[in-house]
């Protein structure tokens, strides 16, 4: 393997960085939850980094515990009691994890679907994994998989209709 | 509408000082990491190993049968302590307004049969199921025993159903769930 290809925590950081912090974004209730999540997956990454033997899985991992330790979070009490009231994202703000001018309303109603749907939508149209991989990756069956798409497409046009620019 | 989703999605990067606060953390578990491996004195003595190595060596096979015997007798504690009523599908005499029995079966072309039974209560297994919420009914699904099999329970004007049968997919079942309840 040249010193390219060689596997390595920072490496993956290079990589993987957006992936990870998309999903995390996709996943947490808020900016500075999906900071957070973001740290602790590349943290995590250093202690298993040796068992990872190519940058494919490297990216399954990252993405598997990504998804996992945000359902964890939800599971805790704290985080099934409580709201936040999340800030408009109308402005491009310098320092801030991301900056995006303004939020589109496809984006929003993904958002507002529940985590398990947001997490396949995401997976599925996004970073484009397959439904097998997904199953695998959440422990479900495929055919769960599947109808978890095909719920969150339904809501998602329900949410959407009547909106002349889709 | 995916197009527009993976657009607004694609603009969205983690920021570098994010990256920076994120490698410096990575760094500091390296080396918490490298320490726990290279701290001295953090072995014990040989004679304590050595007793940790024959304690280990007669309880991990301890521990796996007696894990094992708990697998083959618990099951069967378990299924006599729940009463039967709330896992069974009930088969009760006459009910419904027009005095039908059941089990209605619904079949299609495929020979795909669909079992409707009515009952008292949602049974305590539906407590964890998937709810889904279809027309204005809620159901509770889970997949059966048997790959391509599944399960519902669902309240239906003032009653209270399951529903059991073979599908190839959650919601094709569900589909033929509803047009069978349609027709009670």
């Amino acid at each position: 393997m040249t010193k390219e290809e060689q596997i390595t925590a920072d490496g993956a950081i290079d990589r993987y960085a957006d992936m990870v912090y998309r999903l995390a974004l996709s996943q947490m209730k808020n900016r500075s939850d999906a900071d957070d999540l973001f740290q602790e997956v590349f943290v995590r990454l250093v202690s298993h980094i040796q068992e990872l033997q190519s940058w494919d899985h490297v990216k399954a991992w990252l993405l598997k515990v990504t998804a996992n330790c945000a359902k964890k979070h939800f599971e805790q009490y704290w985080n099934k009691n409580v709201s936040y009231i999340e800030e408009p994202e109308r402005t491009v703000e310098s320092g801030s994890s991301y900056e995006m001018q303004e939020e589109h309303p496809v984006r929003t109603a993904v958002r507002l679907l529940p985590p398990k749907y947001r997490l396949v939508i995401h997976l599925f149209y996004f970073e484009q994994i397959s439904i097998a991989e997904i199953a695998q990756m959440t422990g479900q069956k495929e055919s769960t998989v599947k109808s978890q798409l095909f719920r969150a497409r339904e809501m998602l046009k329900e949410t959407l209709k009547g909106d002349p620019d889709l | 509408m995916i197009e527009q989703y993976r657009k607004d999605v694609s603009q969205i990067h983690a920021s570098s000082e994010l990256i920076q606060r994120t490698r410096a953390a990575m760094k500091q578990e390296e080396e918490r990491l490298q320490e726990e491996e290279e701290v001295p004195g953090r072995r014990k003595s040989m004679k304590w190993d050595l007793v940790h190595y024959r304690a280990g060596r007669i309880a991990i096979p301890l521990v796996a049968a007696a894990a094992a015997l708990l697998l083959v007798i618990a099951p069967g504690v378990i299924q006599r302590s729940i009463p039967q009523a709330d896992t069974k599908i009930q088969m009760p005499g006459k009910l419904g307004q027009k005095g039908e029995n059941y089990p209605v079966i619904l079949k299609n072309g495929d020979n795909q049969t669909i079992e409707l039974t009515e009952t008292a209560k949602m049974p305590a297994e539906f407590a964890d199921a998937e709810k889904i919420e279809m027309n204005g009914a809620v159901y509770y699904v889970l997949p059966g025993e048997a790959s391509g099999e599944w399960k519902a329970y669902v309240e239906m004007e003032g009653r209270n159903y399951l529903l059991c049968g073979r599908a190839e997919e959650e919601e094709d079942f569900l589909n033929r769930a509803e047009a069978l309840l349609l027709k009670q």
